[in-house]
């Protein structure tokens, strides 16, 4: 257990360096986070940036940029989010679907048409390109699989991509999810208790489609905060340093 | 130069970073937020499934864009397919 807890803050110091040496490559290129999704297009609400998303079939990971209307944000100082998916054909999310459909009965789903996508996390960004929240989703708003915060857990455990999306880019969010595993563990299961609490209520129609609900759980990050808490837990080991190439 | 991870920070690396400007509403959608929302996403669906389903899928779309079971086809936040 403590080797675990060890090699966890390892791999989360290993993302914060991860996630440093994004920005500090874009600092060098006076570049925007954005600037290899949005590609030079004018932002309009609602359109997918890539407007094909940024699809990898080969490790089954999928994501796109979108802004809501002003009154549709998810609040505080959001420009924009990323929906990040993973393709349930793919061989490495192989799911165990015995424990997936106890999953579906226990929040009152049980019968629900197997779709090829699972939205795993949104990230909300400010718009200097700095993450501000996570948040999940109600199953209308993307209208694919509800997978059990286990499965999710597990899928961006293994988020890759490689034979598409802005490298950049690709970095950021799979260092972001390192960074903030603990965060995002705890949001994916406040959000099967919201499900669980919303199959158990009587309710007029069901929780999943209930067009009222479009956020089910999400928090506000700080990445300057988590790495200075993670810089000070480290403070007394070895010194890794990052190297800025300006 | 080199930096401890504990000095790094993003708001001084974002610091002189252009802000994105907000995103403008699509011409196609004088109404209000949601509607407009509903109406756009319904409207990529139809043609959507319109060409990959043909006629059954086109119709089941339709429905879909309105108030009962789009869910089944798919939201406003849809990934594509």
């Amino acid at each position: 257990m403590q080797r675990q807890e060890v090699s966890g803050a390892a791999a989360q110091r290993g993302a914060a360096r991860q996630l440093l040496g994004c920005y500090a490559a874009l600092a060098a290129d006076a570049a925007h986070l954005l600037d290899g999704v949005v590609q030079g297009r004018p932002l309009v609400q609602w359109e997918h940036y890539p407007a094909d998303d940024f699809i990898d079939r080969e490790t089954g990971y999928q994501y796109f940029y979108h802004c809501h209307a002003p009154g549709a944000r998810t609040g505080g100082p959001e420009h924009g989010h990323f929906h990040v998916f993973a393709r349930l054909d793919a061989d490495r999310h192989r799911l165990d679907e015995r424990s997936e459909a106890d999953f579906l009965a226990l929040i009152g789903a049980g019968a629900r048409p197997r779709h090829a996508l699972a939205h795993l996390l949104a990230v909300a960004l400010t718009p200097k390109g700095v993450p501000s929240a996570l948040f999940t989703v109600n199953q209308w708003v993307t209208g694919d699989r509800v997978l059990s915060a286990r499965a999710v857990v597990r899928a961006l455990a293994g988020f890759e991509m490689r034979s598409a999306g802005d490298p950049l880019v690709n970095r950021w969010l799979a260092a972001l999810i390192g960074l903030f595993r603990s965060q995002i563990a705890r949001l994916l299961a406040a959000r099967d208790r919201r499900l669980l609490a919303g199959a158990r209520a009587p309710r007029r129609e069901p929780l999943l489609e209930d067009r009222a609900i479009e956020v089910l759980s999400s928090v506000a990050i700080d990445a300057d905060r988590q790495l200075r808490a993670l810089g000070q837990g480290r403070a007394a080991r070895a010194q890794v340093r990052l190297r800025i190439s300006r | 130069m080199r930096q401890s991870i504990a000095t790094l920070s993003i708001a001084a690396l974002t610091a002189a970073t252009a802000a994105l400007p907000l995103a403008t509403p699509a011409l196609a959608a004088p109404m209000g937020d949601s509607a407009a929302h509903a109406a756009k996403c319904g409207a990529k669906r139809r043609a959507k499934c319109g060409a990959k389903c043909g006629a059954k899928k086109s119709a089941r779309c339709g429905a879909m864009s309105g108030s009962q079971s789009k869910s089944k086809s798919g939201g406003m936040c849809s990934g594509k397919k």
